[in-house]
């Protein structure tokens, strides 16, 4: 065409845009600012349409302001001090604005994505060439900016505690800081479970639960139970606070501990799980023989370098206080690594959705355009992945057996140095071992989730059946030795540092955890190169039928050639 | 010497199953560039799949798809700037007016713009004929009216080849003729457009040259004219030695109708055997003729022709004539009651080309 003119259309694509003249030339802000996203400027166009918008925020607004009210209206008729009611008042409305951010941000975020499939818009945007990238920022951007518009509606309620006091204005604007973190966290989530979904009404309902479910346990996790530790760690904090954080950075002392605990924590807390959730979202809306890898790599590799760090400088900037192993040091290393088993046992089954190697699609596309060997590297492949998550798996752990080790050896003069080395070894084993497990039934299994459901169930097995029979078989008996079946679990570990601790350990015991130990490393690394084997061979095998396939049609193409 | 087009679209060997379902098998054909090309065939036979395929939003699990040479699996995003696809039942979005619909579409597909003026909105929607409707929200329009916006849309940014499946389907019939006359007027302006629809009518005065899918399978495929020929051929039994190739279904080297020779179409279309020296079968069929004298009187001067077989009243005043014969025959008919000085109104075919071809090649078997 074009549809302007009605001359024939010519080969060539069409022009690049006039409207965005030199968009390499911007900046990330300026191209933000000049061409905003489309389909974030059509959602806000939608939603400011939506007739129920200004009556909900009214009603949320309503509420809110009556319960906050009436909680320092009656706090305040007590012998309760001003100070004391400002301050409860500030948790109830935060708190509050936590709950309203826990359930709206990730309903009206489920509701974007699964709505464009439902609503059958999906393939006239695929269309478009927005890649899946663009689409998710579109649509986070436009949740985002509704949730943004409920926590603006409700902010003038955080300023009734001014009016008793007990709070600072650094204190409050810190609060609303988190809570727009929060809401970004929690749009993200909602986001994600969208995109993996096709059905609006199961996206909803699958996110509304899941959030109703989370959002408490988070809540009690990271504000009552860590204003506690905050509290052990600062006395000037009080303990059990449930919105802590904004108190602890007026009022808690600066240095290399604040730093890490107050800054650097809570930073990879709130944004690695969201990158998470954004580039799961990314991997969701692309093809299957797109790269659906590379984000998500990234993401653990960052991901793997900040848990690391944290998990060996934790127990270092703890310091020392108790005699081992009830230090913080030490207690911050132990944790430190059974945080990192977890984290990397969700990574390997995260993984487990990677593809044998590259389509053809990517390596063409890779071919073109003289793709480094680093973004390789980072794209679809199991071997490549699970390289690469064996490898980062050994160094974080290394590196967080190095801070508990360097922190005892600074704080106790290397007493408690073999527990957090034997623990540390024994959860490296079981993680290398799950790992290799998942790689390999990946590469013999057609569907990620059944090779998911088959490791869960073996690691299952291998923490409950034997731990069983030892149970049993210790209590019939009396003798402690039954214990040593349980040592293909990772919960071992508690009767190592048990014998490890006791003044006559048994020796039998300690024996097993090291052979376990040995064996499951072992294991773990057989099930990987078993794995690397047979992803080469469908590879190898693909490779070929593709060969011949471009063989036979370039055959039949000559022939039918003038 | 000209070097020969690209074709449009050409698809080879194109096969895909969902789950242990065949739902493509071998498909192959081509559509050259500036047609419009019909996908015919009942519900269930596989042009949505095929489409999708062709389409991006669907990878064959064998085959190769090519749009303007870009091979579809290999090269999506290449393929997505030169195709505009418009779905069955495509929906909309809520609270968004028509220009504020196709703007987001004009920003989404990067189409070029002067500053906050949307030329291409305008002239899509002129095109269209949607600009008196600018402002009207796009859920309240009817469905004619959407699927005008779903055309608007895929125009947008000028694509070359346009791909619409069931376009018309649900619509009335104002609102189809309205369609169809879009078409005619996108193809004059060089569009390549592959049409799908399992409503005959809808598309028998549009298309150049069909490809007939049934269970799978591509049963024939080619320009109209030469598909009708192959099959009065294989009517009379004269059938040419020509042995159809399936893989190069109406490709430049071979023009004509493509068979498929593992499909058993009836009447089989594969018995194109070297002529054998047998006397021509004539082949029977049926015209519908208005013309202004008393039916008796007709039906006297045809019933005298030596190749009418019956002559009877049919419906809406026209006189309906079975007779043995090709078009010769028709012309003696409308000779001999313009001899009489009867004045004959028209004369039309009992089907259209099309509703018959697709008749002769389907069994009519529904997946």
């Amino acid at each position: 065409m074009n549809a302007q003119s009605p001359h024939p259309s010519v080969h060539d694509p069409a022009p690049p845009s006039q409207r965005m003249p030199g968009r390499t030339e911007l900046g990330w802000l300026q191209s933000l600012l000049a061409n905003p996203n489309a389909i974030w400027i059509r959602e806000v166009r939608q939603a400011a349409r939506l007739d129920r918008t200004p009556w909900l925020l009214f009603g949320i607004t309503l509420l809110l302001s009556l319960l906050v009210a009436s909680i320092g209206g009656t706090a305040s008729s007590s012998n309760i001090s001003p100070a004391k009611v400002g301050m409860a008042v500030s948790q109830v409305f935060f708190s509050l604005a936590y709950g309203v951010v826990t359930l709206v941000g990730p309903a009206v975020a489920a509701n974007t994505i699964a709505a464009e499939r439902e609503g059958r818009t999906w393939e006239a945007l695929v269309l478009t060439g927005m890649t899946p990238a663009q689409i998710a920022r579109g649509k986070f951007l436009s949740s985002f900016t509704t949730l943004s518009l409920y926590i603006a509606a409700i902010a003038p309620i955080g300023a009734l505690s001014f009016a008793f006091g007990g709070t600072t204005a650094t204190e409050t604007i810190v609060g609303f800081i988190l809570l727009f973190m929060l809401a970004a966290l929690w749009v993200a989530f909602g986001l994600a479970m969208s995109a993996a979904m096709n059905s609006l009404r199961g996206a909803l309902v699958l996110t509304l639960i899941l959030a109703i479910v989370i959002g408490p346990i988070l809540y009690m996790i990271f504000g009552p139970a860590m204003s506690s530790l905050a509290h052990e760690h600062w006395s000037q904090l009080p303990a059990g606070l449930p919105i802590w954080l904004p108190v602890a950075y007026t009022r808690a002392n600066f240095g290399i501990d604040y730093l890490i605990l107050l800054v650097a924590l809570p930073f990879v807390v709130l944004s690695l799980p969201a990158w998470f959730l954004y580039e799961a979202t990314v991997a969701n809306l692309s093809s299957v023989t797109d790269d659906r890898s590379s984000g998500l790599k990234r993401w653990f590799i960052v991901s793997t370098c900040a848990g690391g760090g944290l998990a060996t400088a934790i127990p270092i900037a703890v310091g020392g206080g108790r005699a081992p192993p009830s230090d913080p040091a030490s207690l911050a290393a132990h944790t430190g690594l059974w945080c990192l088993s977890f984290f990397f046992g969700f990574c390997a089954l995260l993984f487990v959705g990677e593809p044998s190697g590259p389509s053809r699609r990517l390596t063409t596309q890779w071919a073109k355009t003289n793709t480094s060997a680093l973004t390789r590297a980072l794209g679809p492949g199991l071997a490549r992945t699970f390289t690469l998550v064996m490898l980062l798996e050994t160094g974080a752990f290394g590196a967080a057996i190095f801070g508990g080790v360097a922190a005892m050896t600074a704080f106790h003069k290397g007493d408690g140095v073999l527990p957090i080395v034997l623990s540390g070894a024994t959860l490296w084993a079981h993680i290398i071992f799950f790992t290799g497990l998942c790689a390999w039934l990946r590469a013999r299994s057609d569907s990620p989730m059944g090779a998911r459901v088959i490791a869960l169930a073996i690691m299952l097995a291998l923490v409950v059946v034997p731990w069983s029979f030892a149970a049993v078989g210790g209590i019939a008996t009396k003798q402690d030795e039954w214990l040593a079946l349980g040592a293909t679990n990772p919960f071992y570990v508690v009767v190592i540092l048990g014998q490890l601790a006791a003044t006559s350990p048994n020796y039998f015991l300690l024996t097993a955890g090291y052979i376990s130990i040995l064996v499951f490393g072992a294991l773990g690394l057989v099930f990987f190169a078993l794995a690397q084997r047979k992803a080469h061979s469908i590879n190898v095998a693909a490779e070929l039928h593709y060969a011949q396939l471009d063989a036979a049609l370039a055959q039949e193409e000559s022939a039918t050639t003038p | 010497m000209n070097e020969p087009r690209l074709p449009a679209i050409s698809i080879r060997h194109l096969s895909h199953r969902f789950g242990r379902f065949d739902v493509l098998r071998d498909v192959s054909f081509d559509v050259h560039q500036g047609e419009i090309f019909g996908f015919i065939g009942p519900n269930g036979a596989g042009k949505t799949t095929t489409i999708r395929v062709l389409a991006t939003l669907l990878e064959p699990m064998a085959g190769r798809v090519k749009v303007l040479g870009h091979d579809v699996t290999l090269e999506p995003e290449l393929v997505r700037k030169h195709i505009g696809y418009m779905p069955d039942h495509a929906g909309v979005y809520d609270r968004v007016t028509v220009r504020e619909y196709l703007e987001f579409f004009a920003d989404a597909y990067k189409v070029p713009t002067a500053g906050s003026s949307y030329a291409v909105v305008d002239a899509s929607m002129e095109l269209t004929d949607l600009t008196r409707l600018s402002d009207k929200i796009v859920s309240t329009m009817s469905k004619g009216m959407k699927q005008r916006l779903q055309l608007a849309r895929v125009l947008l940014h000028d694509p070359k080849v346009l791909i619409l499946d069931e376009p018309a389907s649900d619509l009335d019939p104002r609102a189809r003729i309205e369609i169809r006359d879009l078409l005619m007027e996108l193809r004059a302006m060089g569009k390549t457009v592959l049409l799908s629809s399992h409503i005959l009518t809808e598309l028998a005065d549009v298309v150049t040259s069909v490809a007939i899918m049934e269970r799978g399978r591509i049963i024939v495929a080619g320009p109209i004219g030469e598909i009708s020929e192959a099959l009065d051929r294989q009517r009379r039994g004269v059938g040419t030695a020509r042995q159809p190739q399936a893989p190069s279904a109406a490709s430049p080297a071979n023009p004509g109708p493509a068979i498929d020779p593992t499909q058993a179409p009836a009447p089989n279309l594969n018995s194109f055997v070297p002529a054998a020296p047998e006397p021509e079968r004539v082949v029977e069929r049926s015209v519908k003729l208005r013309v202004l004298a008393p039916f008796e009187r007709v039906s006297a001067i045809l019933t005298d022709l030596p190749f009418v077989t019956s002559v009877r009243l049919g419906s809406m005043a026209t006189i309906q004539v079975t007779f043995a014969g090709d078009d010769r025959a028709v012309a003696m008919m409308v000779r001999s009651l313009v001899l009489a000085e009867l004045s004959v109104v028209s004369v039309e075919p009992e089907r259209n080309e099309l509703e018959r071809i697709f008749l002769e090649a389907t069994r009519g078997d529904l997946q």
